[in-house]
């Protein structure tokens, strides 16, 4: 019988590098979650996923985030990354929950994310929708515009109902 | 081994297990449900005792096509429906980021917690969501719920996302049996489904 909640990959840098990528992603799970630590090589910058390489404009997102002086929302349509929030020099962490990810509506994840910068940072939770009834079967986490830094690890977890 | 009870009063249902036939780890399925089309509550009942925590994760819409909008849900345990609930929540929904709460209501839930319905232009779209119950078999608290949930519908205009922080407390010291929810309007649909999970402790 197989385990409710197991990991099925693990990447961690030894270098810098532009992308972390989880391809051949088994259908076998409900839900899939994606938990993430590291931090820019770069400086200021944010995380975003793309599925199964589509980089074209199906993604959206709403936004919830405290800034450590205000609390604001956002919404963005037709984008083309699951924007997940900020990344800086000081590690950052954050969750990501991929539901029904091998189903055949379209596919919406909630991401929380932790950071802090000493005297800046945020801590955002963000509901992001792609527009695509295909199942997910690739992962890419990546920079909008750095590497990350050497050390940060991803794990994606698979989580199966009864 | 012999299923537990199940005795779902809406919804389909199947999976209940008991838990040491489950896989080793912390985190087990205790039960599935998915909609019906037509009944707009789901029941997780004879939930065992044996866990620490339980952690419900969930994708739904409603049935109703009147407009495209979103409905919300209640939450509710052990089909208690008298006031005994009270709740608090930090939302976003896409323009403004805001904080309310209630005391002393019948549920936990209903008007921070979107649901799209089946409207023509929310097609496929759905509202997801992870409820956490801590300590729901304690014989002496009273329980804490926390929901994040949220929807997001590629839209600026109304029906715009929401994304939810949402606490909870049911003011009885009550062991947590059953777990109701109840969508405002319409129904789940077929393809709303729900996973109801125990956390063990030590």
């Amino acid at each position: 019988m197989p385990a409710t909640y197991e990991p099925i990959a693990t990447t961690t840098l030894g270098s810098a590098a532009s992308s972390i990528t989880f391809n051949s992603i088994p259908g076998t799970y409900t839900d899939l979650r994606l938990v993430f630590t590291g931090k820019s090589a770069g400086g200021s910058n944010t995380l975003r996923l793309r599925f199964n390489s589509d980089s074209g404009t199906n993604y959206s997102r709403t936004s919830l985030t405290g800034s450590g002086s205000s609390a604001t929302s956002a919404q963005n349509s037709s984008t083309d990354n699951a924007f997940i929030g900020a990344v800086n020099t000081l590690q950052m962490m954050c969750n990501v929950d991929i539901f029904s990810y091998a189903g055949s509506t379209n596919k919406t994840l909630l991401s929380e994310l932790s950071l802090d910068q000493n005297g800046s940072g945020e801590v955002r939770r963000t509901v992001c929708l792609w527009r695509s009834t295909s199942v997910i079967t690739a992962i890419e986490l990546y920079l909008s515009a750095a590497n990350f830094d050497a050390g940060a690890t991803a794990t994606l977890y698979g989580i199966k109902a009864a | 081994m012999s299923p537990l009870l199940q005795t779902f009063a809406n919804g389909s249902a199947f999976g209940y297990r008991s838990p040491s036939a489950a896989a080793g780890g912390a985190f087990e399925s205790i039960a599935t449900a998915t909609g019906n089309g037509s009944s707009a509550t789901i029941t997780f009942s004879s939930i065992p005792s044996t866990y620490q925590h339980l952690q419900i994760r969930f994708i739904g819409k409603s049935t109703d096509s009147a407009t495209n909008t979103q409905y919300n849900y209640r939450l509710r345990f052990n089909s208690d429906t008298g006031t005994n609930y009270a709740r608090h929540m930090l939302n976003g929904d896409g323009s403004v980021a805001q904080a309310t709460g209630n005391a002393s209501v019948d549920s936990i839930g209903p008007g921070y917690t979107p649901i799209p319905n089946s409207g023509a232009s929310l097609t496929n779209m759905m509202g997801v969501g992870i409820i956490d119950i801590h300590d729901y078999a304690s014989a002496t608290k009273n329980k804490t719920a926390r929901v994040f949930t949220g929807t997001d519908l590629n839209r600026t205009t109304a029906p715009t996302g929401q994304v939810i922080l949402h606490s909870g407390v049911w003011i009885n010291t009550n062991a947590i049996t059953s777990i109701d929810l109840q969508l405002t309007t319409g129904s789940w649909t077929t393809s709303s489904s729900f996973a109801l999970y125990g956390i063990k402790g030590a």
